[in-house]
C-alpha cells in the first residue's frame, strides 16, 4: 500500500474527482455566461440612450401591446363555488409545510411568484412592460419549475426533508393549479372565453413586441447602419417632391393632349403638345428673341467685364472703392431697377419736342433726335437695345467678381516674366491673362448663355406683363415668357401641356448648347 | 553655392530708357485705365443715382428740360408716422423726418404687410435650407455610405434643368394641395438648394480630415463633429448661404407672382410689380422711383456691410446662372 503512487491511486476515486470536476466547470461555466449575460442586460437598460432617443419607439409599442391586448375581461367571482374555491385557494396557499433545511431561495422565490401567478391576473399589480413580458414568461417558468424539481430529485440524493418538502410542495402546486383552473371555469362560458382570449392576445401582444425589443436593445447598431441616410433624408424627401417628381412629371405631362389640372383628365397621350408649340408663330418670336438677346449680350458682358477685371487689378488707388462700385448691381432686385430703367429710357417728349427722358437728352447731346425706347411706338431695334442694355448692366458685377478672383489667383511669376521680356500690356493681356483665365471664362460663358436663354424677369420688368412696347404685345417675349404666358388662361385646357411641351424644347436647347459649348472648351480651355 | 542669388545680367546691346520717359508712361497708362474705370463706374452707378435723385425730386422738378442732374428745389418732408399710420410708432420714433415721396408710395400699396411677408418668407426658407444643406453637404463630404456618389451626381445633374419644369408641376401640387395663396407654397419649395448643398460640400471637403479623425479619437461622434468642429469652421461659407437666401427671397418674383394673389401674401418685388408698373395706369415717376428705392436701399444696405461674404460666395464657384 505505501508503495503506491498518487497517480495509481482508486481509480475509481479518481474518475469521480475527474467528473466532479468536469461539473464544477459546466457550474462555473453557466455562472460565468449568466453573469456576462446579466451584466450587459444591466449596462443596456442603464444605457441613457437606450431610454431618451429610443422614448418615441416605446411608447408606439406600448400602445401597440395595450391594443392588440385589449381591455381586460372581468375576473371577479360571482356565486358560492367561487366563494368557495376561492377561500380552498386561500388555504392551499397559506399552508404550512416543511422548510427544506438547505432549498434554494432562488427556487423558494420563484414558486412564491408563481403561486401568485396562479391566483392573479398579471395585470392587476403589473403594468407595461412587465405585463408584456410576464405574459410571455408564463408558460416557460411552469416548466422551468418543472424541470428544477427533476434536477433537484436527480442532484441531490434523497435526503428525507427534501423529498417531504418537495412533495408538499408538488402537492400545493398541483392542487392550486386544479383550484386556479376549477375557479376560472367556474366563471361562466363568457368569462372564460374572455380570459382565454385576452391570455392568447396578451401573448400575441407580447410576440409582436420581440421585433420591437430588438429594436430598443440593438438601437445604437440600428442608427449605426443608417445614420448617413438621416442625413440626407430630409433634402432628399423636399427635392423629391419639388425637384425630381416635376421634371418626370413636366415631361410626362407634355405629352398629355387636352390635359386639365383642375379636374386631373387628358384625352390622350401623344405629340400634339409639340406640333402646336412647333406651329405657334409666338414660340418663334420667343425663340428669336431669347437667341438674339443671349448671342449679343452675352459676348459683350462677357468682354467688358473682362476689361474691367484687368483694369480693376491694375491700379493701386481706391481699387476697393471702385470694385465695390462696379460689385453693387450684383445684388439688385430686377423688378425695382428694370423700373429705373424705364424711367431713365423715357422717351416722353414736350409738345415742342424736348425729351424728359436722360437718356434722350443724352444723345441729344450728339445730336440725336429722341428716340422711343420702350414705350407706345417703339421698333423692335429699340426695344431689343434697351433689353440688351439693360442685360448687360445687371449681369456685369458677376462676371466681374468672378474674373477678378481668377485674375488674383494667377502666379505672378508670369508677369513678372513677361516684365523681363518687355512684352507690351495688350499682349499680357492676350497671351497670359486671358488664357490663364480660360476656365472661368468657360464657366462663366456656359452659365450666362443658360441664364440668358433663361430671361424672364428682365422683360416683364421692362415691358410689363405685356412682354412688349404699348400696342406690340409678345414682341419681346422670350421662351419662358411664353411657358409663363399659360398662366395668363389656365382654365383653358391643354395649356398647361404646352407649356411643359415648351419647358421640354427649352431643356434641350440649353443641353445641346451645354454640350456644344463644353465641347469647345475642351479645345481651348488651358486647365 | 546653394544661396547663390540668380541676378538678372544686363546685357550690354539692352535698350536704355531715362527714369521719367519710363514713368510717363507708367501714369499715361494709369490715367487711361482710370478713365476707362471712372467711365464704366458712372455707367453702372447712374441708374442708382438716378433711382434715387428721382425719388426725392418734387413733382415740379420732375417735369424740368432738361432734368435736373441734382436736388435744385428741395426736397419735400413728412414723418414716419405717416407712412406707417397703422404701426402706432412711439412719438420720438415717429416724427423722424423722411421724404414725403416715400411716404405717399408706402401708403399707395400695403409695403408694410409686404415688407413682413418677404421677411417672414425670407427667414423661414433660409432656416430651412440652412439645415437641409449642413446636414446634406456634411454626409456627402464626410460619411461613406451607399450611393454617395450616385446621389451627389443626380443632385448636381437637377442644376442643369430648367427651374420652369419645376415650376409648372409644382404650381399643380400646390394648387391640389390646397394651398394657394398660403405661406407654406411660397417656403416649402426653395428650404433645399442644391446649389449649395454642392457649394458647403466643396467647403468642407477643406475641413482636414486629419481633424475628423482626432475628433473620432477623443470619442466624437458624427453628429458632434459636425455641431461642434465643422459648423464652426465653415461659418462663413454659412453666413454667406444665409445672406444670399435672404436676398434671393427679397428677390422672388416668378414663384410668389404665381401663386398668390391676394395682397396680404404678397412679397415686395410682387408688390412693387404690381402696384408701381405702368401697366396698372399712370403712376407718377418719383413715387415710382421712391418705391424701387426703399425696395433697393434694404438690399445695398446689407451688400455694403457684409460684402465680403458675397464676393467671396461668388467668386468662389459662381453663383446666379
Amino acid at each position: 500500500m505505501p508503495n503506491k503512487t498518487p497517480s495509481q491511486q482508486g481509480v475509481f476515486k479518481r474518475f469521480f474527482h475527474a467528473i466532479a470536476e468536469f461539473l464544477r466547470e459546466i457550474v462555473w461555466s453557466i455562472r460565468n455566461n449568466l453573469r456576462n449575460f446579466f451584466g450587459k442586460l444591466y449596462d443596456k437598460l442603464f444605457d441613457k440612450g437606450l431610454w431618451n432617443y429610443t422614448r418615441p419607439v416605446r411608447r408606439f409599442a406600448l400602445d401597440l401591446f395595450a391594443r392588440i391586448q385589449g381591455p381586460r375581461p372581468d375576473f371577479s367571482p360571482t356565486n358560492d363555488r367561487q366563494s368557495q374555491l376561492a377561500a380552498r385557494l386561500g388555504e392551499l396557499r397559506s399552508t404550512q409545510y416543511v422548510k427544506p433545511t438547505n432549498e434554494i431561495g432562488f427556487f423558494a422565490s420563484i414558486r412564491k411568484f408563481i403561486d401568485r401567478l396562479l391566483t392573479l391576473a398579471p395585470s392587476d399589480y403589473f403594468n407595461g412592460w412587465i405585463r408584456a413580458g410576464l405574459a410571455l414568461l408564463l408558460l416557460p417558468v411552469h416548466l422551468l419549475g418543472l424541470v428544477f424539481k427533476i434536477i433537484c430529485i436527480w442532484a441531490y440524493i434523497p435526503y428525507e426533508n427534501i423529498l417531504k418538502s418537495i412533495q408538499v410542495i408538488f402537492d400545493k402546486w398541483v392542487l392550486s393549479v386544479v383550484v386556479a383552473l376549477q375557479l376560472l371555469f367556474s366563471f361562466g362560458g363568457e368569462k372564460v372565453k374572455g380570459a382565454l382570449v385576452y391570455a392568447v392576445r396578451s401573448v400575441a401582444g407580447a410576440v409582436v413586441m420581440i421585433p420591437f425589443l430588438l429594436f430598443i436593445t440593438n438601437y445604437r447598431k440600428v442608427f449605426a447602419f443608417s445614420r448617413p441616410y438621416f442625413y440626407i433624408a430630409p433634402a432628399l424627401i423636399m427635392l423629391s417632391i419639388f425637384t425630381f417628381y416635376p421634371i418626370f412629371n413636366t415631361i410626362f405631362m407634355s405629352f398629355l393632349e387636352g390635359y386639365s389640372f383642375l379636374a386631373g383628365t387628358a384625352n390622350g397621350i401623344g405629340l400634339g403638345n409639340y406640333i402646336a408649340v412647333l406651329n405657334d408663330p409666338v414660340f418663334y418670336q420667343a425663340l428669336k428673341n431669347t437667341l438674339l438677346v443671349a448671342f449679343i449680350s452675352v459676348p459683350i458682358a462677357v468682354v467688358v467685364a473682362l476689361l474691367i477685371a484687368v483694369a480693376l487689378n491694375s491700379i493701386k488707388f481706391f481699387q476697393g472703392f471702385i470694385q465695390t462700385v462696379f460689385f453693387l448691381p450684383y445684388v439688385t432686385n430686377v423688378i425695382a431697377i428694370g423700373l429705373v430703367f424705364t424711367v431713365m429710357f423715357n422717351s416722353r417728349v414736350s409738345p415742342d419736342g424736348l425729351p424728359y427722358g436722360i437718356i434722350n437728352n443724352i444723345i441729344g447731346i450728339f445730336g440725336i433726335e429722341p428716340i422711343k425706347w420702350v414705350s407706345l411706338g417703339a421698333t423692335y431695334a429699340t426695344a431689343v437695345t434697351t433689353l440688351i442694355i439693360y442685360t448687360v448692366w445687371s449681369a456685369l458685377a458677376f462676371k466681374i467678381m468672378v474674373f477678378l478672383s481668377g485674375i488674383q489667383g494667377i502666379d505672378k511669376q508670369y508677369y513678372q516674366a513677361a516684365k523681363v521680356d518687355a512684352t507690351p500690356k495688350w499682349r499680357v493681356l492676350l497671351r497670359v491673362t486671358v488664357p490663364l483665365l480660360s476656365p472661368m471664362i468657360a464657366y462663366v460663358t456656359i452659365t450666362s448663355f443658360i441664364g440668358g436663354f433663361k430671361s424672364y424677369a428682365a422683360i416683364v420688368a421692362l415691358f410689363g406683363d405685356r412682354m412688349g412696347p404699348a400696342g406690340q404685345s409678345n414682341m419681346m417675349i422670350t421662351v419662358v415668357g411664353y411657358i409663363f404666358n399659360a398662366w395668363t388662361n389656365l382654365g383653358t385646357p391643354g395649356e398647361l401641356s404646352k407649356a411643359a411641351a415648351g419647358s421640354v424644347i427649352l431643356l434641350i436647347i440649353i443641353l445641346i448648347f451645354t454640350a456644344v459649348e463644353l465641347q469647345i472648351s475642351k479645345k481651348r480651355v488651358h486647365y | 553655392m546653394e544661396n547663390q542669388v540668380i541676378t538678372p545680367s544686363t546685357p550690354v546691346n539692352e535698350k536704355r530708357h531715362s527714369l521719367w520717359v519710363d514713368q510717363l508712361s507708367v501714369i499715361a497708362s494709369q490715367v487711361l485705365i482710370y478713365a476707362f474705370l471712372l467711365f464704366m463706374a458712372t455707367i453702372v452707378i447712374l441708374p442708382f443715382y438716378w433711382m434715387i435723385l428721382t425719388a426725392l425730386k418734387s413733382t415740379a422738378e420732375l417735369d424740368l428740360i432738361p432734368p435736373s442732374y441734382f436736388i435744385t428745389q428741395g426736397i419735400e418732408w413728412s414723418s414716419l408716422a405717416q407712412a406707417f399710420p397703422d404701426w402706432n410708432l412711439g412719438a420720438w420714433i415717429g416724427s423722424v423726418g423722411i421724404p414725403q415721396n416715400f411716404v405717399d408710395a408706402m401708403n399707395a400699396a400695403n409695403f408694410g404687410a409686404y415688407f413682413k411677408n418677404s421677411l417672414l418668407v425670407g427667414a423661414l426658407t433660409t432656416i430651412g435650407t440652412l439645415v437641409t444643406t449642413i446636414l446634406t453637404a456634411y454626409a456627402f463630404a464626410r460619411l461613406e455610405f451607399k450611393g454617395r456618389d450616385t446621389i451627389f451626381m443626380l443632385l448636381l445633374a437637377t442644376m442643369m434643368v430648367p427651374g420652369e419644369m419645376m415650376i409648372i408641376t409644382n404650381y399643380v401640387t400646390v394648387a391640389k394641395l390646397g394651398w394657394l395663396n398660403s405661406y407654406q407654397a411660397l417656403i416649402l419649395p426653395f428650404m433645399v438648394s442644391t446649389f449649395y448643398i454642392f457649394f458647403l460640400r466643396n467647403t468642407i471637403k477643406q475641413v482636414p480630415v486629419e481633424l475628423y479623425k482626432a475628433a473620432k479619437v477623443d470619442g466624437f461622434s458624427d453628429f458632434q463633429f459636425m455641431t461642434r468642429i465643422v459648423v464652426p469652421i465653415v461659418r462663413p461659407t454659412l453666413i454667406t448661404i444665409t445672406i444670399l437666401g435672404l436676398l434671393g427671397a427679397w428677390n422672388a418674383y416668378v414663384w410668389p407672382n404665381l401663386v398668390t394673389n391676394d395682397d396680404l401674401l404678397r412679397l415686395v418685388t410682387n408688390g412693387l410689380k404690381t402696384a408701381f408698373t405702368s401697366s396698372q395706369g399712370r403712376v407718377a415717376q418719383n413715387l415710382q422711383m421712391a418705391a424701387a428705392t426703399f425696395v433697393t436701399l434694404p438690399i445695398l444696405v446689407v451688400f455694403l456691410t457684409l460684402k465680403k461674404y458675397i464676393v467671396r460666395g461668388v467668386s468662389r464657384s459662381g453663383i446666379k446662372g
